[in-house]
């Protein structure tokens, strides 16, 4: 798969280089139809017949899951990429965004809390939910926090939502944010 | 299904370049659904007793080949349409579970990494993901311009009167999927997969395609070691070319444009290579 490719050739040096290996070792772990699944659930509204494997936002979210598992402060976390595209750190887990075409930030934020709110389901009260974009061209101001986001839960009797705290937060994270840090 | 750090057979390395540079097809058949849904025997028998019971006048001593099964339906006055209605409603062509061999294809649809020609008449590839597809039925959606990923060449089960099954309608196709059929054959690599049977306009084509590009090269796998008729039709057009080879398991043709020491037959945990046996 040319994307691994092109990840194995943007390795950094030291933890950098540590993290990408592990990545890469997770992401091998896939079969070729669970990887295409996890790579065209992962796209917004991706084109028929264009690529998501080969674009430039795969890349950016594998360069990011990296960057984020060399700042995760427990130990050697264990890597996965999960169903529904996603992928966990450790603990932490990590809803995965991917969008090639130039977009605005408001739109990938209404993408970002349709996905989170897929994902909040089954999950306890409180949970946070955290995003992670990688687009190549984002116009716009960036939130981190989506507080105007009420996700609540959809199993709970009506009666419940009344005036109750969100189920759910949501925390966004743009993949170019860690590409420039790194 | 191997994972991805699995290494790649070399002879398919050049496929996934074809893919790659947008230059490989797959042409699959019956076998694709083999695991779900009736073969063209199981359905020639069914077939045949639904018409015995429910068309007046349908006599059909043999009851195992489709193709005879069908033409003896065709020869009654209104014959072709109440064979087309009654054919889909022997299986569940188009709610039947899709496998993943069907969303495998159906993905590389999306991707771009092939073109899809589908002799079947069942929904699995366009059901096994949730994009749209896209697929082209018939000749008015043949000439939209947004469509073509996947081409139902012998026609869909959500449009009865699209249905190719008599051998007059396979022999002369409609003109969308002659069109499709050769420029898709002389503009890429194509892959016959699970197809035990290739059509009467599909052998011309090849044949054709045999004889006027002098580099090209037909490898011919089947079950039956050669029998089919594509082999037959092949070989008699271009002996020196071209070559049947012996079973490897499955049913199914490949056929590569360019000269290449190898063939490739698809199996439904995806793609496997056999090396050319000279």
């Amino acid at each position: 798969m040319q994307l691994i490719e092109a990840f194995r050739q943007s390795r950094g040096e030291g933890e950098a280089r540590q993290a990408q290996e592990a990545v890469e070792a997770a992401l091998v772990r896939l079969t070729a139809l669970q990887a295409l699944r996890w790579l065209r659930q992962s796209a917004i509204r991706p084109a028929l017949g264009e690529s998501v494997a080969r674009g430039q936002a795969a890349l950016m979210a594998l360069i990011a899951v990296a960057s984020l598992l060399v700042e995760a402060d427990d130990g050697e976390p264990i890597i996965a990429f999960c169903r529904s595209s996603s992928v966990t750190i450790g603990n932490r887990r990590l809803e995965v965004l991917l969008h090639e075409q130039p977009a605005r930030s408001a739109d990938i934020e209404r993408e970002a809390a349709s996905r989170a709110e897929r994902a909040a389901t089954g999950s306890p009260a409180g949970t946070v939910i955290t995003v992670l974009c990688a687009a190549p061209v984002v116009v716009g101001p960036r939130r981190a926090q989506l507080n105007d986001v009420e996700i609540l839960d959809p199993d709970a009797p009506l009666g419940d939502l009344v005036d109750s705290p969100p189920h759910a937060e949501v925390t966004l994270i743009y993949a170019s944010d860690h590409l420039e840090a790194a | 299904m191997p994972g991805l750090s699995e290494p790649i057979d070399a002879r398919v390395m050049v496929l996934v370049d074809e893919a790659i540079e947008g230059r490989l097809s797959v042409c699959a058949g019956a076998g694709l659904s083999g695991d779900r849904l009736p073969h063209g025997p199981q359905l020639a028998k069914l077939l045949r007793d639904a018409l015995r019971a429910r068309m007046a006048g349908y006599v059909c001593a043999d009851g195992s080949d489709l193709i005879e099964v069908a033409d003896a339906a065709d020869e009654l006055p209104g014959g072709r349409d109440a064979l087309q209605r009654l054919a889909l409603a022997l299986a569940p062509f188009d709610v039947v579970t899709p496998g993943p061999q069907h969303e495998l294809l159906a993905l590389l649809v999306c991707e771009g990494g092939i073109r899809l020609l589908l002799t079947n008449w069942d929904t699995c590839v366009e059901r096994a993901t949730n994009e749209d597809i896209k697929s082209i039925r018939d000749g008015s959606e043949a000439m939209q311009g947004d469509r073509g990923g996947v081409l139902k060449v012998h026609g869909c089960a959500t449009r009865p009167s699209s249905l190719l099954i008599t051998s007059a309608q396979l022999a002369d196709a409609p003109l969308w999927t002659q069109a499709h059929f050769s420029a898709t054959l002389t503009t890429t690599t194509m892959v016959f997969l699970g197809i035990g049977d290739i059509a009467t306009y599909a052998q011309r084509r090849i044949t054709q395609l045999a004889t006027t590009i002098p580099h090209a090269r037909a490898r011919v796998v089947s079950r039956s070691g050669g029998r089919r008729k594509v082999g037959r039709q092949c070989l008699e057009a271009d002996p020196p070319r071209l070559a049947v080879g012996p079973s490897t398991g499955h049913d199914s043709c490949t056929l590569y444009r360019r000269a290449r020491p190898w063939m490739v037959h698809a199996a439904h945990r995806g793609l496997q290579a056999e090396p050319r046996r000279r």
